[in-house]
């Protein structure tokens, strides 16, 4: 069943342009790279603040809410950059192992900042002011650096341990 | 000045430690993790500083203030970039140096660099107060910006083409 969608992502109009088109899958990666470096950007200096290593008399839920919206953004652009370049080849980034790493950490990332916002930020310990946050905010804070790192290496690792197209 | 750099590119091929980041296949893929790490925070400060200057994004904090706060991770950050850009440089020196994208990426580089040591000191001039700040430093903001895009892009174009 897997075999069929990822031959129809590949065989689909959107897929045969990505990997037959020249210059396509060089610009979509550029946008895919700009972006992840967006978000990887944008969440160090949130994770910071958690931690309370940077910007601690920025009050923290607003630095948060400040910055949020350039790292979803950045996040849209490049899930749709991904997908573009996962139909440009769905068989060989499937079977890669640097690319299901990734996937599996970037679920890692979502469930982390899932739990921040849902059970520390409404546990009601996180208050919007200056200095330093509770111990959940901090650790959500490291564990966030650390996935997105693995992230970007991953994704490096995967241009290294596959042809793109 | 192809002959000069060929000469430099034939001397790095013949160093013991080009051919030992040659060998071990993880060394570029991880500098290169690396450099990508260096480039965001680069261009997140910019662009920060940009969006600010738009008054999109941090009005807690002054441009100037933002300024500041991004001034030393950047320096960082382009120290990073030499050294990891050097490594790649020692691993593969013909894809970068004979090819005119990475020249014109270095150019970029340098044009950018001037321009945005420029508009850091003017911020800062004022120690911890904020600098009235005109439209010219929030239009400057916007170009150093899109200069670090243009870099970024030139970077991962090296792979594809010149």
């Amino acid at each position: 069943m897997i075999d069929t969608l990822l031959d129809a992502i590949g065989d689909s109009a959107v897929g045969m342009f990505v990997a037959e088109n020249a210059t396509a899958f060089p610009w979509i990666e550029v946008i895919h790279v700009l972006g992840i470096v967006v978000v990887f950007g944008s969440i160090l200096l949130v994770d910071l603040r958690l931690m309370g290593l940077a910007a601690r008399d920025y009050p923290a839920l607003t630095f948060s809410r400040t910055i949020l919206p350039v790292t979803w953004t950045a996040f849209i652009v490049a899930v749709v950059t991904g997908a573009l370049m996962f139909a440009s080849n769905p068989h060989g980034y499937f079977g890669n192992t640097m690319f299901r790493v990734k996937m599996l950490l970037l679920l890692a990332a979502g469930l982390n900042m899932l739990v921040f916002h849902l059970i520390t930020m409404r546990g009601g310990r996180m208050t919007d002011g200056p200095g330093p946050l509770p111990g959940g905010a901090r650790m959500a804070g490291l564990f966030s650096l650390t996935l997105w790192l693995a992230i970007i290496a991953c994704g490096r690792w995967i241009g290294f341990t596959m042809a793109p197209f | 000045m192809d002959d000069w750099l060929q000469g430099i590119v034939d001397w790095i091929d013949g160093l013991t430690i080009h051919a030992a980041v040659q060998d071990a296949g993880w060394v570029v893929p991880a500098v290169q993790s690396v450099h990508i790490a260096a480039v965001a925070v680069v261009l997140t400060g910019a662009l920060i500083l940009a969006l600010r200057g738009m008054e999109l994004v941090g009005r807690h904090w002054s441009l100037t203030r933002w300024s500041r706060y991004f001034h030393g991770s950047t320096i960082a950050a382009l120290w990073v970039l030499l050294a990891t850009g050097l490594l790649m440089i020692l691993a593969e020196p013909e894809r970068e140096l004979m090819n005119w994208i990475f020249r014109a990426k270095m150019l970029t580089v340098i044009v950018t660099l001037l321009i945005a040591q420029t508009m850091s000191r003017r911020l800062r001039r004022g120690g911890h107060s904020p600098v009235p700040v005109g439209g010219g430093v929030r239009l400057t903001a916007i170009l150093i910006l899109l200069l670090w895009t243009g870099v970024a892009t030139a970077g991962r174009w090296i792979a594809y083409a010149g």
